[in-house]
């Protein structure tokens, strides 16, 4: 069987499922949750290494 | 001492900066991904449709494929086609998702399976229901295997795409293609 001659019709399913969008505000809502827990990582992060190289700082100044 | 004071105003200043900087970048790759995702959705769409059967199963994986794409996106550096990525985290995802489905052996009842079903509306294109029908008669991994050679990959770009061996590729398009010539066939002498 030849599934090349399928390939249209997997342009016109791609295109007719085109139409079920979901908004910006959605697509916003589903990946806000997970930005937020990497930025608070990220300031976790942020401060653990300010503190590190604030001590390597003064303890190389003598 | 008022050289320690400096160092830490201008250790917070960059600590700051940094932040901020971050949030810039944040906010970029949010409107980068909101593009992407607009513009590719019927391909998102059409590949979260045929592992499910019913519509509240379809958002959940189209969800869970969304939010792979945006923690993936860092990690993309463009040296394939947008498309490409797409197809490689949604297979990635929803294979792994059936699989972990499979492991909970959730079986669906009729009632349920046609409860907001996703069946293809009547009045689609013959060939439309034919490639549906087609599609929805292989395993999960052949599932996806044919849509990424109807869209013109090669066997060594689809293994790629889907961690396959070149070969086992190969082996699985041969198998695939003499099993729907079997279907093919068989379908061919049942009474319409």
């Amino acid at each position: 069987m030849n599934l090349d001659k399928f390939r249209p019709a997997w342009s016109q399913v791609k295109a007719m499922n085109h139409f079920d969008q979901l908004s910006g505000a959605d697509i916003l809502t589903i990946i806000e949750n997970e930005t937020q827990e990497t930025m608070r990582f990220s300031w976790e992060r942020l401060a653990r290494y300010t503190v590190l190289y604030s001590l390597l700082l003064i303890c190389c100044q003598g | 001492m008022i050289a320690r004071v400096i160092i830490m105003k201008k250790l917070q200043l960059i600590g700051i900066s940094i932040a901020l900087s971050r949030m810039d970048s944040t906010s970029d790759q949010k409107k980068y991904f909101l593009q992407t995702i607009s513009r590719y959705q019927g391909l998102i769409n059409s590949v979260c449709k045929m592992y499910v059967v019913n519509k509240p199963d379809f958002e959940d994986m189209r969800q869970e494929v969304i939010l792979q794409l945006w923690k993936s996106l860092p990690a993309f550096r463009h040296e394939s086609k947008i498309s490409t990525w797409i197809y490689r985290v949604a297979f990635n995802t929803l294979l792994s998702n059936k699989r972990d489905t499979k492991k909970h052996s959730n079986y669906l009842s009729l009632s349920e399976a046609e409860h907001d079903s996703l069946a293809v509306p009547v009045f689609v294109d013959d060939e439309i229901q034919h490639l549906l029908f087609v599609i929805s008669q292989l395993e999960d991994k052949d599932k996806a295997i044919v849509v990424l050679y109807l869209e013109g990959y090669s066997h060594k770009e689809i293994a790629d795409i889907l961690s396959f061996t070149t070969t086992n590729i190969s082996t699985r398009m041969n198998r695939i293609k003499s099993r729907l010539k079997e279907m093919y066939k068989t379908s061919q002498h049942e009474p319409r």
